[in-house]
This record gives C-alpha cells, structure tokens and sequence, in this order.
C-alpha cells in the first residue's frame, strides 16, 4: 500500500526500511550523526516538509516529522526541491547522480559522508524501498 | 583566510559543491596550502556514473571551481564516487588509486599529486 508522503506513517515506514535494510546496516554500522530531510517548494508542489532521522550505527533511533525546523539541531541536512525528490522517490533517478548534479544537496560532516558514501546511497535507497504516494 | 573560489555567475553543481567543502578545510591548514601555493594549471575532476565534472583552475595560489570539464586541462582524474570519497577520507591512496585502476587518470601526474593534497582530510 502506497504511503503518503510527509506524514508520520511515511517516516515510521521509512524507519522501518532502514532497519530491515542489511546493506544500509553494512554501510552506516559506524555512522553518528541525525539528519533532516527537507522538500522544498517549487513550481510543481508548494509546501515545504521537514523529516526528522536520528541514525546511529546502522540503526534508526527516532523518525518525525517536524514543524518547526529549529526543533532539533541535526548533523545534516538532505535537501532537494518537490520534484528531485519525486524523480528519486519514483527511481527515476540514481541518487548518485543527484547528488552530483546538485538536485539533492547535503549539507553537514563532509567528512564522515566521505568515509562512508556508500551510507549516504543506501539511505537514499530505503527512501524507495516502499511506495509513496504525493499529496495533491 | 585562502578558500577555492567559484567562477563568476555559476552555482557549482554536488560534485563541485562536495569538493569546495573538502578544499576550503584543508587550505585553513598552511602545511596543505603551501602544495598549492606556486601551482599553475587546471585539473578535471570526473564523477563516472553521473558523468557528472568540474574543472579546479589554479594559478600561484587561488584557486577557482568551475562546472564541467574544459577541454585542455593540464591534467584530469575520474573515478567513482565511492572512490573519489574513499580518496578525500583518507582510506584511499591517490597513488594507489591510480595505479590499480581505481582512478582514471591522465595529463601533468606532478600537479594530479599537488591537488590530492587538498582532496584529502586528514
């Protein structure tokens, strides 16, 4: 059953994912460190939505959906606009490749994404690991 | 303070952007700086999944990012992006990289060794 984006039940599902992910396991067994995940508003879509992840060592802690982006202070931030994430979501598109081009950016420790890059892609991955369905 | 500039009017694509943030923490540090201080040329760095690339223009100590590969750089490297990360975090020789493959390479090796200076965090 497909979930709708930005709501809670997508976050827990999204957890979920990350948890029973064994190459996500594998790649973040040493990664510390929360992440926002931001969908900004563009011509396509028009609200803006906050994603709370708290992940350490393999293991998803906590999953929101925040309201007030100064709520927590995480370690990154994966931000793209509406429809880069949607191409992602839809695997229309290789996460790689996004984030090389600059449709998803991330912002944070440069340095331990460059220890474990194969982290940053798995996580990338479990956001298509179950369907989604966009708000209107 | 010494950081890599970016060219006029461009917004540097994730490639660029992930290797500005590198660069820019290890030019703080005077050691890594002075490998660059006297260099002049320009280096293409290739991503090879996304085919995705940026060109580094040095010139005696500023540096400058521009998106896509320009035509005749002095020297170019292109790897995966597992590879080119595994390089910037230290758990990947440049040299070694090359010489098993990991990291195509070609052009001045003199200023290919120069930039790994400043690619690596540690």
């Amino acid at each position: 059953m497909a979930i709708l984006f930005g709501t809670q039940e997508w976050v827990d599902a999204m957890k979920k994912a990350l948890e029973t992910s064994q190459p996500y396991k594998e790649a973040a067994k040493k990664w510390e460190g929360d992440i926002y995940i931001i969908v900004e508003p563009d011509a396509a879509y028009k609200h803006r939505h906050v994603l709370y992840l708290d992940l350490w060592h393999g293991a998803c802690r906590e999953a929101l959906v925040i309201t007030d982006e100064n709520e927590k202070s995480p370690k990154y931030r994966i931000f793209g606009t509406f429809t880069n994430m949607k191409q992602i979501l839809d695997k229309k598109v290789d996460p790689v490749q996004s984030m090389m081009t600059g449709k998803i950016k991330v912002k944070g420790d440069m340095a331990q994404i460059m220890k474990m890059p194969r982290a940053a892609v798995e996580l990338v991955n479990g956001m298509t690991a179950f369907e989604t369905v966009f708000p209107d | 303070m010494t950081e890599v500039k970016v060219k006029t009017g461009e917004e540097l694509n994730g490639l660029g952007a992930m290797l500005k943030d590198i660069m820019d923490t290890n030019l703080r540090d005077p050691e890594k700086y002075k490998s660059v201080e006297r260099v002049k040329g320009s280096v293409v760095i290739k991503e090879s999944s996304s085919g995705v690339a940026v060109t580094l223009h040095l010139d005696q100590g500023k540096l400058e990012l521009q998106n896509d590969a320009i035509a005749k750089p002095t020297a170019y490297m292109e790897a995966g992006f597992e590879n080119l990360a595994h390089i910037s975090s230290g758990q990947l020789n440049p040299i070694v990289a090359i010489l098993t493959g990991k990291v195509k390479s070609g052009g001045n090796p003199f200023l290919l060794l120069k930039v790994s200076k400043i690619m690596v965090l540690k």
